[in-house]
């Protein structure tokens, strides 16, 4: 091992939405920070080749170290009272002919930015309500906080990144509007927001990092749709061009890129006094800092919490509670697609660019708690170019092929619905057994499970989804898929609750662990509850920069 | 439907009994074989996507060079698309004594469709599926075609800055 570089104030593990706001918070505040990435850094001229003629053939670059295995634990039995959500495709059938759940996989890159660089971009806060599931509906944990305390970080949050979105909603109370204007929804959420208004629902434009105008210096989003396979204009408010950026401009942050923590090291009195990690030529460093702030979000940060056990925590870091790992919630989703009467051109535009908000109060769907919110989701279903439109919608071959493929193409819409998930007890993460990366350390296993009101929420989402659907005019689905047989989640939480009691939580309000006084978790691990489909790293964020606050204020 | 892993694999673990004749192919393997092992794969192709109107077909646009330049990384699609064009033309010569190439495209279908037809386990078919999906996506990879389908792409470095306009209807 090299011996050990000058001491921080700050070690962060992780540049993800958590990570890469820390950073920026506490070199700000003038603290020296080193921040660990596992991953690479992704160049966005380079590696987002959106400008190929073969772009639809490469999903997100993947680079050596852009991704971490993980496992799956075996799956649910498959309840067939909801058969009729099963995922499907007209031309290829079933998606899983099996009688349980099948694993697709946790949708995330390792990188500099972490899952930010490949997401769609929403910007949202958190029902007020969903703070409070259990004091109001008697399921999960409450948030240690308010909405209202949460507000300024909000703010400060969305006015760095320059979130465009409209100035209200009806579920979520604002101070002020946001920095930018919203977008103006594309052609084809124009006739869904008519459709939807004939039905009694309503959407709206969704707040999205995407800028709707140049702002800080980059340049106003173009509308290629394809946020979901890097930016390369930098209009796309990932972290890395904003919160990472801005942290390297003050002169106090050293990034090193791939260089991957394989353990946290406790010390007398409660104190961590360093960590292990390797570097991309395999060499073992010591690091040390007076605060370290894990980062590495809900999978990866237990993961990395129970490979740290030693005697002075022979059940994880921080495992004191046992709920380290515990609490898992993933992506509840639903999503279909069909055939609208004319042409929409759907590849134009922003991914998920409206939104419904109606049903995301906990108590808002009948007989369910948990709420769901449902987007437009063509460009996030991948179904906005040729290939893709060939290969799950025209079908066939020959002749047949290509009037099929004339008469169809552009007239794919697609619905997508995200839905709240309750912790379970089945539903964790743990160290496989068997399973190791290649440093030897046992990888993280996910077991997942949904229960019954997960399924009534996806039932929810299903019909209606498919009731806007045929208010649009949509006469043929042509393809549907769900959580109900398919495991595959982008939004994980909870695996590291936060919360006032230390045998109930892992840190505390302010993310610092109940028992190590200068580590702290920030990443959706902290979660308590998920939300009723609210995209996270926002939330994220601005637990994120509350905290840091007090780590400035008491340093 | 991407041809699956697993599928090749077991296809290509039954080669050996392919080549000796002894797994049914539809007729019983009598060719020494053409001096090009692909001969058959510009006309398959274009069986499967044919020009039609204003659309160019497979051939037109070269899409056999670039399904042979993946083979390189792919040894296994290599012997896969040998082995099919090999079937397709012993095909073309036990019904019609010529060649695949040489058939008219009615022709040429009725020898594509049974391969489809197949088993899944069955060269015909797996080389159906590999040459149906890999040439589908160079066909619609490539900017010739994009016009037709009124599509413009790719999505940078102009975006579509039109988004809200009502697209032109067919």
């Amino acid at each position: 091992m090299k011996t050990a570089e000058p001491d921080y104030d700050v070690l962060i593990i992780g540049s993800g939405a958590g990570g890469g706001s820390a950073a920026w918070a506490l070199t700000q505040a003038g603290m020296r920070v080193l921040l660990l990435e596992a991953g690479p850094r992704f160049d966005p001229q380079h590696d987002y080749r959106l400008d190929r003629a073969d772009w639809e053939l490469r999903s997100f670059p993947v680079k050596a170290g852009s991704r971490r295995r993980h496992t799956v634990a075996g799956m649910q039995a498959l309840d067939p009272s909801y058969a009729h959500l099963r995922s499907w495709n007209k031309l290829h059938g079933a998606s899983n002919t099996g009688d349980r759940r099948r694993p697709v996989g946790y949708s995330h890159v390792c990188g500099v930015g972490g899952s930010t660089l490949h997401f769609t971009g929403e910007a949202h806060r958190l029902h007020p309500r969903a703070m409070r599931m259990h004091s109001d509906f008697g399921v999960a944990a409450d948030w240690p906080l308010d909405y209202a305390a949460l507000e300024p970080w909000y703010e400060q949050a969305e006015d760095l990144i320059g979130v465009s979105g409209p100035a209200g909603d009806r579920q979520r109370p604002r101070r002020r509007g946001c920095p930018l204007p919203p977008h103006a929804p594309a052609y084809a959420s124009a006739r869904l927001i008519d459709a939807a208004q004939r039905v009694g629902v309503h959407f709206q434009p969704n707040h999205l990092v995407a800028l709707s105008q140049p702002y800080d210096g980059r340049p106003g989003c173009n509308y290629c749709g394809q946020c979901r396979r890097g930016c390369p204009r930098d209009d796309k408010g990932s972290v890395d061009i904003t919160f990472v950026r801005k942290a390297e401009a003050t002169g106090r942050l050293t990034l090193r890129t791939g260089c991957a923590v394989i353990a946290i090291q406790g010390g007398d009195r409660d104190r961590i006094v360093g960590v292990v990690y390797r570097d991309a030529q395999d060499q073992e460093h010591h690091a040390r800092a007076g605060r370290y702030l894990v980062c590495a979000g809900a999978v990866e940060t237990p993961r990395l919490l129970l490979n740290s056990a030693d005697s002075r925590s022979p059940d994880g870091l921080c495992n004191e509670s046992g709920q380290v790992g515990r609490n898992f919630m993933e992506t509840l989703f639903w999503g279909s697609s069909g055939l609208f009467p004319q042409r929409l051109d759907g590849w134009r535009g922003l991914p998920a660019d409206v939104i419904c908000w109606d049903y995301n109060a906990p108590d808002a769907i009948p007989d369910v708690i948990g709420g769901v919110r449902m987007s437009i989701g063509t460009l996030e279903n991948d179904l906005a170019g040729p290939v893709n439109h060939a290969r799950r919608v025209a079908g066939g071959w020959g002749r047949q092929h290509h009037q099929r493929m004339l008469q169809t193409f552009g007239r794919v819409i697609t619905l997508n619905g995200i839905g709240e998930f309750l912790p379970n007890q089945d539903s964790y993460i743990d160290l496989d057994p068997r399973e190791a990366d290649t440093l030897g350390q046992p990888l993280a296993r996910i077991h997942s499970h949904l229960d019954d009101m997960a399924l009534r929420r996806l039932d929810f989402m299903a019909g209606k989804i498919r009731e806007l659907l045929r208010a649009m005019g949509v006469e043929e689905l042509v393809e549907e898929h769900g959580s109900y047989d398919l495991f595959n989640c982008s939004h994980v939480f909870g695996s590291c609750r936060m919360g006032s009691d230390p045998q109930r939580s892992v840190v505390t309000p302010g993310l610092r662990s109940h028992r190590w006084r200068n580590l702290y978790i920030m990443d959706a691990s902290v979660f308590p509850s998920s939300g009723g489909g609210e995209a996270p790293s926002l939330t994220i964020q601005a637990l994120t920069l509350r905290a840091c606050a007090g780590i400035a204020a008491n340093r | 439907m991407r041809i699956r892993r697993r599928t090749l694999l077991q296809w290509l673990l039954g080669l050996p009994a392919v080549l000796s004749g002894r797994l049914a192919l539809g007729g019983p393997l009598g060719l020494s074989g053409p001096a090009d092992p692909y001969a058959a794969l510009p006309a398959w192709l274009d069986t499967l996507i044919p020009g039609s109107g204003h659309l160019p077909g497979a051939r037109q646009l070269d899409i056999h060079r670039q399904l042979l330049r993946k083979t390189e990384s792919a040894p296994d699609h290599a012997r896969l698309l040998q082995a099919g064009c090999r079937w397709a033309e012993q095909q073309a010569l036990a019904e019609h004594a010529l060649s695949f190439g040489e058939l008219d495209e009615a022709a040429r279908s009725v020898i594509v469709a049974r391969a489809e037809q197949q088993e899944r386990r069955q060269l015909p078919r797996a080389f159906f599926e590999l040459t149906l999906h890999d040439g589908m996506d160079f066909y619609y990879a490539d900017p010739r075609v994009w016009p037709h389908l009124g599509y413009r792409g790719p999505p940078q470095p102009t975006g579509y800055t039109g988004y809200r306009e009502a697209p032109p209807q067919p």
